[in-house]
């Protein structure tokens, strides 16, 4: 049994059925003396049974009451009193007075069925008008529009989306004529972050009640919606239930939205990429073809002895710029391609020292192999790194080492394992070293564009070695020591996978113990 | 200085599309005393190697009118001559690919007159050794390894090697001024289920430098081309 219902406590209902009890009085007093007394008894019924269809249960209880007292009051004897003669019709008003209230339940609870039937098919007129309205709304202002314009006009009701903007908080969608109320956006703030829907109130309202409701979308909270009543003189919240569902569509038109954008933003971050590495990679040929037939023209010159001396020379002086020309282009080129942070590392086990051997090597016209002093122990671990780009960083540092101390001093470099799980690498040079000042700020020359050092160069190649230091995980600083300098790089190592012994017993056929 | 030329006059294709670098590649070749032959892609080399039979090739992997990798498949199917690799410095995968393909060496841009002569004698000779009868026994710096008799002297004195560590120098030694990929070396060695463990190689070639090498750490015969492979320079 559903309590009686807000509607069925207005006055006016009450006024009627009074009226139609005295109804039927005047019209069944010409009938005394014609009809039975029971007979009128049940025409008096009957006015229940109109009053509980007509109005629902509360008029149909008031009714059964009016119709007992009217019937005793003006048709049973004595008449115009409410004494009574005989008992019996105690009787007919007790059971006149249950079947009464028997039929106003009965009609109410079918009133009741009927409301709810009709109110549910009005939410589901709303709910489908909702969700045929908002599919069609493109942007996040347009779904804002078209939901306040469906739910005044089917509910007179408003709405208010509370969006999530930066650091995990929301903001409301509001055009800006309306201004917004504080409380109610801390309080949509709690119901983003707990989930749990909540009410209150709007000073800016006049005290009228909102009803916030979380949106839940498939994997995370879209933001919250607020529904007030357009009149504020209600005072009540919209109904928790419908506004649950419409919760639900609004949510998914947010979610639609969202992924439609974040989708957007996936396309334009690949074809912007695209073009940036379309135009690297068209920069990086058309910069390296000349410099390639300046370095080689250049050194067929210096190859070729029927040449004079001094024509020789100027030759291999163009061969050599054009070469630190390329390497520059190289370095550049890489710095935009970290930068880019798009550089897919191709990491593999690798061993440092047979790393430095093979830079070493590539870099044996420019750099004067005597003059470099490994001290790389044979059980060095492998790291797992990008091989082409720490040949890049080994390739900068012996450069800059050689080129920062005096030109026939000592360039050291050394590996160990000095702290559990991280690998150790120094470059030390016998120069003038760093720049106290400015000794952290070495690495990031390039990137603030300050023309600090006087030998040109130095920031690029640095920059570089950071960048892809740190892609790897790894730390590089730089130290001024008591006799030169030196730049330390600290590599993070992996668990590397086992290389199976082999058996002795598979020795080479001929193989003779070596003595 | 000059280079001496290769005992006998080689015919040497060089496939590049710019024409400066095509110049200069020339002119260093017949400064050497090498025939050449010319072409600016891979359609037109195509014909132009069917009409030299060049004993080697030199092919630019930029080409403009096409991959260079149809080149070398296509040349594959009638010749075995050499190709020598012209390529950019990224693009590690591009050089494995021409490598895979059938390609012998490359040559990252730029390079030297001096480098780029002394990588075609050593694919020269690589072929010279090929034809000769004597192919078991191979020199390099204080060393002698001996294919046929399974032995490796340094210095006259036997050097003791793992059937793994003889198996790798065998192939490298064998494949002498070629540039064998991470990929080949481990099919070669350990087999074709071991294609991706390449820390196998970095501690087996460690173990040779450590036997055979005067300075392991600038080794001068078992060389390492980062994010390729290996070679082996006799």
């Amino acid at each position: 049994m559903s309590p009686i219902s807000e509607q069925d406590l207005r006055p006016g209902r009450y006024a009627a059925v009074a009226a139609l009890s005295l109804l039927m009085t005047v019209l069944a007093t010409p009938l005394v003396g014609h009809l039975d007394l029971v007979n009128i008894a049940l025409l008096f019924v009957l006015t229940v049974v109109i009053a509980a269809v007509r109005w629902g249960r509360g008029p149909g209880v008031f009714s059964a009451f009016a119709a007992v007292a009217c019937f005793d009051f003006f048709f049973v004897p004595p008449r115009f009193s409410f004494t009574v003669e005989q008992a019996q019709y105690l009787i007919t008003f007790g059971v006149m007075l249950a079947v009464s209230l028997v039929i106003s339940h009965l009609t109410g609870v079918s009133h009741d069925k009927a409301l709810e039937a009709e109110q549910r098919a009005g939410e589901s007129t709303l709910l489908h008008a909702l969700a045929s309205e908002l599919s069609a709304a493109l942007t996040l202002a347009a779904v804002n529009q078209r939901l306040n314009s469906v739910l005044g006009r089917h509910l007179g009701l408003s709405a208010t989306l509370f969006l999530p903007a930066a650091n995990e908080h929301v903001q409301a969608l509001l055009p800006p004529e309306v201004r917004l109320d504080a409380v109610e956006l801390l309080v949509a703030n709690g119901v983003y972050a707990s989930g749990q829907s909540t009410h209150t109130s709007s000073e800016l309202r006049d005290g009228a009640q909102t009803l916030l409701l979380p949106l839940a979308g498939s994997t995370h909270r879209r933001g919250v919606l607020g529904l007030y009543h357009q009149d504020n003189t209600a005072g009540a919240p919209p109904a928790e239930a419908l506004g649950f569902a419409i919760a639900a569509v609004v949510a998914i038109a947010v979610e639609r939205i969202d992924v439609v954008a974040a989708a957007q933003a996936g396309t334009v971050a690949i074809q912007s990429e695209r073009l940036r590495s379309s135009i690297l990679s068209a920069i990086s040929h058309d910069l390296r073809t000349p410099l390639t037939v300046l370095y080689g023209l250049a050194d067929t010159l210096v190859v070729r002895d029927d040449l004079p001396d001094d024509c020789r020379s100027i030759a291999a002086t163009l061969r050599d710029q054009s070469h630190r020309l390329h390497r520059m282009v190289d370095n550049l080129l890489d710095m935009a391609r970290l930068k880019s942070g798009h550089v897919v590392l191709q990491r593999d086990w690798q061993s440092v020292a047979e790393l430095l051997g093979a830079c070493v090597r590539t870099m044996t016209p420019w750099l004067d192999v005597q003059r470099i002093r490994f001290e790389l122990p044979a059980d060095l671990p492998l790291v797992k790194v990008d091989a082409q780009l720490f040949e890049r960083v080994f390739s900068n540092l012996l450069e800059n080492a050689a080129k920062y101390s005096p030109p026939v001093s000592v360039i050291s470099v050394y590996a160990a394992v000095e702290a559990p799980g991280w690998l150790t690498l120094g470059f030390a040079n016998a120069g003038p070293g760093f720049p106290p000042a400015r000794i952290d700020a070495v690495f990031d020359l390039f990137e603030r564009g300050e023309g600090e050092s006087t030998v040109p160069g130095v920031g690029i190649g640095l920059g570089v070695c950071r960048a892809i230091v740190e892609a790897h995980g790894g730390t590089i600083t730089a130290h001024n020591l008591a006799d030169g300098c030196e730049v330390r790089l600290r590599l993070p190592l992996g668990v590397v996978p086992l290389v199976p012994s082999e058996l002795e017993t598979s020795l080479p056929l001929a193989a003779v113990t070596h003595d | 200085m000059t280079e001496p030329a290769p005992a006998a006059v080689l015919s040497v294709l060089i496939i590049e599309d710019e024409p400066a670098i095509r110049r200069f590649v020339r002119d260093t070749l017949r400064r050497a005393g090498l025939r050449t032959a010319e072409s600016d892609g891979v359609a037109a080399g195509l014909i132009v190697a069917a009409e030299v039979l060049p004993d080697l090739v030199i092919l630019d992997l930029g080409l403009s009118d096409g991959d260079g990798l149809r080149f070398i498949d296509e040349f594959r199917r009638w010749s075995q001559r050499p190709i020598l690799v012209l390529s950019a410095r990224q693009g590690e995968q591009d050089k494995v690919a021409a490598l895979d393909a059938g390609a012998d060496d490359f040559l990252t841009k730029p390079f030297s007159v001096a480098e780029l002569l002394a990588r075609l004698r050593a694919l020269t000779r690589r072929v010279d050794r090929a034809r000769s009868e004597d192919g078991a026994v191979f020199r390099f710096g204080e060393v002698e390894v001996d294919l046929a008799r399974h032995t490796v002297l340094r210095a006259g004195a036997a050097v003791h090697l793992t059937a793994l560590e003889f198996r790798l120098l065998a192939v490298l030694v064998g494949h002498a001024g070629q540039v064998l990929t991470h990929r080949v070396l481990l099919r070669e060695v350990w087999g074709p289920g071991h294609a991706d463990d390449s820390h196998y190689l970095r501690v087996y070639v460690g173990h040779l430098r450590q036997k055979l090498e005067r300075d392991p750490a600038l080794p001068a015969h078992l060389l390492t081309e980062i994010g390729v492979g290996y070679r082996c320079v006799l």
